[in-house]
């Protein structure tokens, strides 16, 4: 048992000193200088070694003493001298060869403090030179494979997000593999930095600080990747638990306050992959069965122990790696969902342009019109070629406008007229066009109203002056803009009751839907005047 | 001949009246013309035709419903229609002719003469509308044995032993059905895959013997001409 005591005898280094009065529990005062007794057993026979060491981890300056002999101190200077610079954390000493014996021999350490925080603590270790130097090297090169991935994968997240900064999911997950590269650096930075032990607190204060941001997002990176019931109020309530946890830090001891980070990263990622599992979400389960092999490694690796480095370390790193790679798998999953849906709208785009451009070439248009058009050039010639004129019109417009998404309000009115006067030629109805408000540097998706027009024509029966009138009307309004189409007719008695949404109601939605999203709304109704088809596009 | 037009573009319904006028000449006792699904069917329920032309888009409503319900009826359809890919389907349901849109006068000649003309297409029909308590069944061309004229209709004998009832003559359906069937009498056809022998009776007397173990009148003037071809 090390025992404590404030003050300052050099005779306190001696083995053979009577310590009995001194504290077990004992907190340093200011900066004030203070001894501290530990027994050390070179172990036995077997595991003897010529050229064994010390290990000495401590947040003070100090001299040592070994068996009452000086052996070193952490701040490179001569016995007794105290120094205003912190001294390393961690630093190994020789053990003289004549103490160098199997049995229990007493480390005595005479502290000055130049930091007086509440952080004192300190710990020795003997062992093997060579196998003190490699072996925690051996765990930590692990370790430091899983930094490395973390920090391609990172980095690599970064420039996904860099490219397209509507991709938050990226950004998400290359931050969460930088902060795991961050913790393990920072974590593993003992084994190759002699860092002064002032250093020791602002590290432990960096990890838990990195820790605690892991466990808000990675919970917070499912409710990107599965649908989730309200993500923003989990969110800030995840946000509100960690932090108030955190600002009870300093009375907790830093690896209890990284479980606890730790417990509500498990938790709340558990409570996100096990709702997306209930509600039998795409590939859920797989990520589940992740999640809870990396919860199975953190709690049974801790049972076995590794020399140099905490096993509760160890198993916290082994199942982060678990988890990153479940998260890479899903982030691989939702990636792919993205890609395909952005195929999906290309091809949906293509397929409106199919559609667009196939309109006018459908058996029952382009063949109804020659027939017409046979009749006229038959009958009355002169009649027959402004027909044909007409029917340029139309594909002449069409083709300009049939590569865009969206294209001038003017062009779709001079789609729709020629489109009439086809018609007209056809149906042998006089098809009157008029127009109100229309503004023309509005610009629309091609052929919607030309489509409304075609149903319009389907569906009346003209007046007795053999008249049928379309009249667009375009109001603009704050917050929407609508277009208003009106077919002044009689409407046609349909022989079925209710038939299915047709094909140009769909190609209208299908249009509106590419270019608006969700902001828009057709209405097809019937009127006191005809027929009324109404587009309202919001702002 | 009493002629029913169902078109919806007003020029084509002109263009198809002109050439039938040309084409039937006096021939022509009455044409009518109209312009929807609604209005042809009523006009079908309240006049009596000897042959419908129908296009199978009316005003963006499928003309088949209307074609479904008329095969059943007594007199012949033809399609007019510019939906080419769909000629099988009509020809199987049993329509006289299909002309595709754009047309010609000698194009529509040729499916009028088809009344008048006996197999001069090979037939595809492959199912008969019939109409029975005012619901339309189909009737598999390949489960009829033999029609059996009766005045202005005709009995359908199926191979289940049933009998349905066909508003369409004899004459009518010849028309329509494959070469297979045959005229055996002035009142049976015959799906002649069935024939299995000719019994000859005393007194000359003729008749056919099916598989199914039927016994049908052959017509004394067929005899020769029958044996010839089938046996």
């Amino acid at each position: 048992m090390s025992k404590l005591n404030q003050g300052d005898d050099i005779n306190w280094a001696k083995p053979s000193f009577d310590d009995q009065t001194w504290e077990v529990y004992f907190r340093p005062k200011g900066k004030n200088l203070f001894w501290e007794r530990m027994p050390v057993m070179i172990p036995d026979e077997q595991t003897y070694h010529s050229d064994n060491v010390i290990m000495i981890g401590t947040a003070a300056n100090y001299d040592a003493y070994f068996d009452g002999e000086f052996i070193g101190n952490n701040t490179g200077l001569k016995e007794g001298s105290l120094s205003n610079k912190a001294g390393t954390y961690q630093t190994n000493f020789l053990i003289p060869d004549h103490l160098n014996t199997v049995g229990e021999h007493l480390l005595a350490l005479r502290f000055h403090r130049i930091l007086a925080d509440d952080n004192f603590h300190s710990f020795a270790i003997i062992g093997n030179h060579a196998s003190m130097l490699r072996t925690p090297i051996q765990i930590s090169k692990f370790m430091f494979l899983f930094a490395g991935m973390y920090l391609i994968m990172g980095v690599y997240c970064l420039l996904m997000f860099l490219g397209n900064h509507k991709d938050r999911i990226s950004l998400l997950f290359a931050s969460i593999c930088l902060l795991y590269f961050s913790l393990i650096m920072m974590e593993y930075l003992k084994l190759f930095y002699e860092y002064p032990y002032t250093f020791q607190s602002t590290r432990l204060n960096i990890i838990a600080y990195l820790n605690m941001s892991v466990a808000f997002l990675v919970p917070v990176f499912f409710t990107f990747q599965f649908s989730f019931p309200r993500p923003k109020i989990f969110a800030v309530v995840l946000l509100a638990i960690i932090l108030g946890l955190n600002l009870e830090q300093f009375e907790i001891d830093y690896d209890d306050l990284a479980r606890y980070h730790n417990a509500i990263m498990w938790i709340g990622s558990g409570i996100v992959v096990g709702y997306a599992s209930i509600t039998k979400q795409k590939k859920s389960w797989i990520v589940l069965g992740g999640l809870l092999l990396a919860i199975a490694i953190m709690l049974w690796l801790p049972q076995f122990r590794f020399p140099f480095v905490s096993s509760f370390d160890i198993s916290l790193f082994v199942s982060f790696a678990v988890l990153i790679l479940t998260m890479l798998f899903a982030y691989s999953l939702k990636r792919k969902e993205e890609r395909q849906a952005y195929e999906n709208s290309l091809l949906h785009s293509e397929k409106l342009k199919n559609e667009l451009l196939k309109k006018n070439i459908r058996p029952h248009f382009i063949m109804n019109t020659l027939t017409s058009m046979m009749d006229w050039v038959e009958e009355s010639p002169k009649e027959g070629v402004k027909f044909i004129g007409s029917l340029a019109n139309e594909f002449e417009v069409l083709n300009k406008i049939a590569d865009h998404k969206l294209v001038p309000i003017g062009q779709e009115i001079q789609l729709c007229k020629s489109h009439l006067d086809v018609m007209g030629y056809r149906k042998e109805v006089k098809y009157i066009w008029e127009e109100e408000g229309i503004d023309l540097n509005e610009i629309i998706p091609p052929a919607i109203i030309h489509t409304a027009v075609e149903n319009g024509v389907s569906h009346s029966i003209p007046n007795k002056r053999g008249e049928v009138k379309f009249k667009l009307i375009f109001e603009k309004e704050k917050k929407y803009k609508i277009y208003r189409l009106e077919v002044h007719a009689n409407n046609r008695e349909k022989n079925t009751g209710t038939i299915a949404e047709g094909t140009g109601t769909k190609y209208i939605k299908s249009r509106l839907k590419e270019s608006y999203g969700d902001a828009w709304d057709l209405t097809s109704n019937a009127s006191p005047f005809g027929w009324e088809t109404k587009i309202k596009i919001m702002l | 001949m009493n002629i029913l037009i169902v078109e919806d573009e007003g020029r084509i319904a002109k263009r198809t009246e002109r050439m039938i006028r040309s084409i039937l000449g006096d021939e022509l006792t009455k044409l009518s013309i109209c312009d929807s699904l609604k209005l042809g069917l009523d006009f079908i329920n309240n006049n009596s035709i000897d042959l419908l032309l129908l296009d199978l888009n009316l005003n963006g409503e499928d003309g088949y419903q209307l074609l479904e319900e008329v095969v059943s009826e007594s007199f012949h359809t033809i399609v007019v229609s510019a939906h080419k890919d769909r000629a099988i389907r009509a020809f199987e349901y049993g329509v006289l002719d299909f002309v595709g849109k754009p047309y010609t006068e000698e194009r529509l000649s040729k499916a009028i003469q088809r009344i008048y003309s006996k197999k001069s297409l090979q037939q595809k029909t492959k199912y008969l509308a019939i109409k029975k308590k005012g619901k339309r069944h189909l009737i598999n061309v390949a489960h009829i044995k033999y029609i059996k004229g009766a005045g202005i209709y005709t009995e359908l004998h199926l191979v289940n032993n049933l009998k349905e009832i066909h508003s369409k003559t004899l004459d009518n359906l010849l028309v329509l059905l494959p070469d297979y069937f045959e005229r055996i009498h002035k009142s049976y056809l015959v799906d002649m895959n069935r024939a299995k022998e000719i019994i000859i009776e005393p007194g000359s007397k003729y008749s056919l013997l099916l598989k199914e173990g039927d016994r049908l009148p052959i017509g004394r003037t067929r005899y020769k001409e029958l044996k010839e071809k089938w046996f």
